[in-house]
């Protein structure tokens, strides 16, 4: 009898482990096998397929989908596929998007906004109101929307997100449907190329309150693409919204993004066709790609500058010279060359090239500043002794032990931190110490204060703005580097609209900031894309934000 | 009976209470907190709303309190990492897939395992023994990583037989099973063949022999059934980790399982997610043994009878 | 009267890695119906190995019956038989028993399912009638509550009568043989005797043959007809019970008999033991397997091996004693008109 029953006992589990398998395998969405879409595939007069569709590589689930709660870049892309912001940016330039056309006021503080006939996927209209509603919700204290700086220059907005003041005074108005106003709290010439405004839909806010944003279906769409379907940690598809106002500029009809957190992988689904393209940066794959016939490559600059940050009020580096020193003693070829394979570019400043000022290149009109310092200076070890002299640490540097903090502790950080510790060490003579921590205790203790030099990467907006305010704070910034000429230069550029004029702001700026060394530059960094011959149009643009438009593939 | 199981209720829930416990205070102090591990130059400002939404602005005795009166009515609280997602459908939407793939890879080899464990065990010595014996080394010391790197280019890339990676139908099943099954496999093998070993050696076998018993027989009733025990204890301590999955396997097939998940909550510093897994894990392992204790006392007449004198 | 069992030159080795060890060493015998043979002699004479060989039960512990070796039962060659054949007289007309009644039990299966187990390997018939015999053979050993017992485990029971099952489950298709490898040694001494009672009554029942296996003298004298002392894997003497308790030969029957508790005290001089070791069984046997031990030892001890003399039609002896051109020994004191009741 009790036999009987252990045997009924292992029966039920099993089959509870059959039905529970084929429950978790009927997928909502059918389109499961994306390297065998059966439709027939022939070509088009113009020679494009008869079947658009592209298979692509999403480097991380995103957090949610909804404007005012979102964390991180992977969201903030997806909202320029599915919904339609005011403004983007097109072969290196604001377009109107959203916004047919905009007025700004001779004070730069008034902006309206004349909006584009543009419809959500439910038919609604989508009006100056939803613009509004997006904003209301991010400044909601409710809603912790993690960057409301972004938002600063909007009136009220940052008062209303700390619970002073109330949503009634924000600085966003609708005197029609169609016609949006904003009101800044002072000017503020890099802000629509530098702040996304998208609509937002309060009936759909209300009817799903957390769940907003968390499956494709609490989601409303008005952009180029709707999302279909999204399996978590696995995939979401998107399809054309053929709604769409510029929809005749769209030629994919699906993209299927895979998240793949392997770099093998990655790889091997480019490999066999699984991916259509791939940023690819381990030597043996890009040799073996670069042999491949049906695949071509180009380099992408991902506008990120990576360096090392000081803490200017540690006691050792509380000193210029020290600084100095330290920023000199870098063979940033040998870096570049190193830890990137040669992708990246030596940096000598902290602004890309890829920054714009307006319409003016901001690199090609600024020389970079540490290149002139380096001429002053023959020997950085010289200089060290001076700064530790002044510290009155004697002068000898084989005394002087310092730590450098990185962020990562896999075995190929602790490489490329002994390469800067082997650098510093053979410049100065000095002892440099390593210390590892996951990428989180990193960013704490960076925010803390609790390090002397730290590895860091900094990305670039559109214009220099964002990456050079990161140290205009009152507390200095990452490097608590409080110098008050930086600070009213940059927000002076900020409101400048003159271009030219901001141009030598921004460069003067940068000139204090990297000559003073609060950081050191190293690289600019930079991806090599491998992809299938067959995929044509992809964006080279780093800041373009023009979803998939002029994408397609032929000869697939 | 019915005491014996009470009394390991009770047991029960009193390690799962400690282990909350536990759990709640260690991955507090745990420096870096959720928001900043997300967002790169948080302003005090907002980082602090943030955290006052979240209550982690009170004393951490207030906010295990609250934790433990939520966790009463059931709620295992919400996602910071991924905002809105409750933890608990977290649970029900991945902890599936990662069941899937560690209870078939289990069953796998679990069944194969001791097949082969028996075979070597009554071959002693002989080719299949050392076949046997060659591939458990090899499938206990190759690391996981390396054995699914290499079939998945073996079996996706150069003979692409499977989809790479992904999550949905039955050939994705295929090779993160694989993966998984080895290292039961290997340790069910070599545990049956010592376990077929000894018992194979014991004198009831001979007695059986002097019966005239057909060697059918003497292995199905009496080699397999003595020696199948042991291993029986084994798998309940494995049945407990199949639903916290595989971090590495689910890495690399990109499968939506609760073991990715569940590492990568930690890095994220996402709190409730890494607590209420750690709850859901340590309730299951408990649960399981106590299943299996129940059946094994079904089972074995030997501690059937001790149990109820 | 024609021999149940007939053992002819049987040799038994064993394959270790220190090599070849000859275990069996030439072993002749016959067994009659109804007669009951005592194998005796000390740990590692190749009793045991003989016993088993005869049920070819050797091959678990690797043993190998060598070329030239033939065991005929019931005019059956028994080597000559396939696996399937010799299941079929295994359990049924040839039974065994062993030593420790724990282990030799299946802990996993009731005492009547090991019992029935017996019945259904060699008859068809149905639970309900394996069950009532199952039943009156645990009457027939004397175990009270059988019923109960069927459902019992092994270790729910003692010693004594766990040995009792087995010889209940040996007996279960009334075997003509009979084989029990020293079934008392591990029982305390009243139990011990019970079951020699028992085993005695059933041998008379049943009119079965019995092998008995043991290294204790004092069990064999009211139970066997005949006697075989082993030594080093030979046989040194053999005879009836009465001639190798009224006038053994051979000095290691001698000591053996000397080493007896009961006769100790009779004689009164301290217990007899034997020094020494047994022969290392590795070596070929080139001499007289007892001379480095034997007090009698001459030259030619250790040169030859002393072939089996037969003094009467039973009693043989393998001794260089017996030459004739041997002087005369007489045996130890208190050997030799034992008077067995």
């Amino acid at each position: 009898m009790k036999r009987k029953l252990s045997l009924l006992l292992a029966l039920m589990m099993m089959v509870t482990l059959f039905a529970g398998c084929n429950k978790a395998l009927q997928n909502p969405d059918e389109n499961m096998n994306n390297n065998n879409d059966n439709k027939e595939q022939g070509q088009t007069s113009d020679g494009k397929d008869t079947n658009q569709y592209l298979n692509v590589y999403l480097s991380a689930e995103p957090s949610v989908l909804d404007v005012a709660r979102f964390v991180g870049v992977v969201d903030r892309n997806m909202f320029f596929n599915v919904l339609e912001p005011l403004t983007r940016i097109e072969n290196g330039e604001v377009v109107g998007a959203g916004a047919e056309s905009w007025d700004i006021s001779d004070d730069g503080l008034t902006y309206t906004f004349h909006l584009r006939e543009n419809y959500w996927t439910d038919g609604q209209k989508v009006t100056a109101q939803d613009y509004i509603t997006a904003l209301q919700r991010q400044c909601d204290p409710n809603n912790a929307f993690p960057h409301v700086s972004d938002y600063n220059t909007i009136e009220n907005f940052v008062a209303i997100s700390s619970g002073e003041a109330d949503v009634s005074t924000l600085g966003a108005s609708a005197p029609d449907e169609n016609t949006l106003v904003l009101k800044l709290n002072a000017p503020n010439v890099a802000l629509l190329s530098s702040t996304d405004f998208f609509p937002d839909r309060a009936d759909i806010a209300e009817k799903y309150g957390d769940t907003l944003g968390t499956e494709a279906s609490n989601m409303m769409c008005c952009g180029p693409y709707t999302l279909e379907s999204w399996t978590h940690n696995s995939q979401l598809v998107l399809t054309k919204n053929d709604k769409y106002w510029d929809a005749d500029s769209f030629d994919i009809q699906k993209v299927t993004m895979l998240i793949i957190p392997d770099s093998n992988a990655q790889l091997a689904s480019l490999e066999n066709g699984s991916l259509d393209y791939l940023g690819v940066s381990t030597p043996e794959y890009v040799e073996k790609f670069q042999a491949r016939d049906d695949m071509d490559e180009m380099m992408l600059s991902s506008a990120r500058t990576s360096m090392v940050i000081f803490n200017c009020e540690d006691s050792v580096f509380s000193n210029e010279k020290v600084r100095q020193a330290f920023s000199l003693a870098l063979d940033r070829d040998a870096l570049a060359e190193v830890i990137t394979n040669g992708t990246a570019t030596p940096a000598y400043s902290l602004v890309p090239p890829d920054c714009q000022v307006g319409n003016l290149n901001f690199r090609e009109n600024v020389e970079e500043p540490l290149t002139a310092l380096a001429k002053e200076v023959d020997d950085p070890k010289a200089l060290l002794i001076e700064g530790m002299q002044e510290l009155g640490l004697g002068d000898d540097p084989s005394k002087l032990t310092v730590k450098f903090a990185w962020g990562a502790t896999t075995a190929q950080a602790r490489t490329y931190s002994e390469l800067y510790q082997q650098l510093w060490q053979e410049a100065l003579g000095c002892t440099v110490e390593l210390e590892f921590n996951d990428s989180a205790t990193h960013q704490s203790n960076v925010n803390a204060g609790n390090f002397q030099m730290a590895s860091m990467s900094w990305g670039a907006n559109y214009e220099p703005q964002f990456q050079l305010s990161r140290w205009s704070t009152e507390a200095g910034g990452q490097s608590r580097w409080k110098n008050a000429e930086y600070v009213s230069l940059v927000t002076e550029a900020s409101q400048t609209s003159d271009e030219q004029k901001r141009l030598e702001l921004y460069g003067q700026a940068e000139e204090l900031l990297i000559k003073e060394a609060a950081i050191a530059p190293v690289y600019f960094m930079a991806s090599r894309r491998f992809y299938y011959s067959y995929v044509n149009g992809l964006n080279a643009n780093t800041f373009d934000t023009t979803s998939f438009k002029g994408v397609y593939t032929s000869g697939r | 009976m019915a005491k014996f199981i009470l009394k390991r209720i009770l047991y029960m829930l009193v390690v799962l209470f400690c282990v909350i416990t536990l759990t709640f205070f260690l991955v507090h102090s745990i420096p870096g907190d959720p928001i900043t591990s997300m967002v790169q130059d948080l302003p005090i400002e907002t980082r602090d709303l943030y955290l006052q939404k979240y209550g982690f602005d009170q004393p951490l005795i207030v906010q295990y309190v609250k934790f433990i009166q939520q966790l009463l009515t059931g709620d295992l609280g919400q996602s910071l990492r991924y905002p809105g997602r409750q933890v608990v459908d977290i649970v029900a939407n991945y902890a599936p897939v990662s069941g899937i793939i560690g209870g078939i890879a289990l069953a796998i080899g679990f069944a194969v395992g001791i097949l082969l464990g028996i075979i070597a065990a009554l071959n002693r010595n002989r080719w299949p023994d050392r076949l046997v014996m060659v591939l458990a080394l090899l499938g206990t010391t190759i690391p996981t990583f390396v054995f699914a790197a290499v079939l998945q280019y073996v079996f996706t890339v150069t003979v692409p037989l499977f989809p790479t990676t992904g999550w949905g139908t039955w050939g994705h099943l295929v090779l993160p099973v694989a993966c998984m099954c080895v290292g039961p496999l290997a340790s069910y093998a070599r545990y049956m063949r010592s376990s077929v070993l000894d018992i194979t050696n014991q004198d009831f076998i001979l007695t059986a022999e002097a019966k005239g018993v057909s060697s059918f027989r003497i292995v199905s009733r009496h080699i397999f059934r003595n020696s199948f025990l042991p291993c029986i204890t084994m798998i309940c301590t494995s049945i407990a980790g199949i639903f916290s999955g595989s971090f590495i396997i689910e890495s690399i097939f990109a499968i939506p399982g609760l073991g990715k998940y569940f590492i990568s909550a930690i890095n994220d510093r996402d709190y409730s997610v890494v607590l209420g897994l750690n709850i859901i894990f340590t309730g299951t392992y408990i649960l399981s043994i106590l299943v299996c204790d129940i059946l094994l006392a079904i089972i074995d007449p030997r501690i059937r009878i001790a149990e109820e004198n | 009267m024609d021999s149940l069992l007939t053992v002819k030159n049987l040799n038994v080795s064993f394959n270790t890695y220190a090599g070849e060890v000859k275990a069996v060493r030439g072993v002749s015998f016959d067994l009659g119906v109804k007669e009951a043979l005592a194998m005796v002699g000390e740990s590692g004479c190749g009793k045991t190995v003989t016993s088993k060989a005869v049920m070819r039960l050797l091959s678990r512990s690797g043993g190998i019956i060598k070329e030239g070796s033939r065991i005929e039962f019931m005019g059956q060659d028994i080597l000559g038989l396939s696996t399937r054949e010799l299941n079929r007289i295994r359990g049924s007309k040839m039974s065994m028993i062993f030593q420790d009644s724990m282990t030799s039990l299946n802990p996993t299966m009731t005492i009547g399912n090991q019992i029935m187990e017996n019945i259904f390997t060699h008859e068809k018939t149905t639970r309900q009638k394996a069950r009532e015999r199952a039943i009156e053979l645990l009457k027939l050993v004397e175990i009270p509550n059988p019923e109960t017992r069927l459902k019992n485990y092994p270790h729910q029971l003692s010693g004594g009568m766990r040995q009792r099952v087995m010889i209940a489950i040996a007996l279960a298709l009334n075997p003509s043989l009979l084989i029990a490898d020293e079934p008392t040694t591990a029982l305390d001494v009243t139990i011990q005797a019970q079951l020699m009672d028992l085993l005695r009554s059933l041998k008379e029942r049943f009119s079965m043959s019995v092998i008995l296996v043991t290294h204790d003298l004092g069990v064999v004298a009211d139970f066997a007809d005949k006697v075989q002392v082993m030594y080093a894997g030979t046989i040194v003497e053999r005879g009836t019970v009465d001639e190798i308790f009224d006038s053994p030969r051979h000095p290691y029957t001698w000591a053996l008999l000397s080493s007896i508790p009961g006769r100790a005290q009779e004689s009164k001089s301290k217990l007899y033991s034997l020094q020494g070791t047994p022969p290392d069984l590795l070596l070929p046997l080139q001499q007289c397997p007892f001379a480095p031990r034997c007090q009698y030892c001459m030259p030619i001890c250790k040169k030859a091996i002393p072939k089996e003399n037969f003094l009467t039609d039973t009693h043989g002896v393998a001794c260089w004693l017996q030459h004739p051109m041997a002087p005369k020994v007489t045996p130890p004191a208190g050997i030799g008109g034992y008077d067995h009741e």
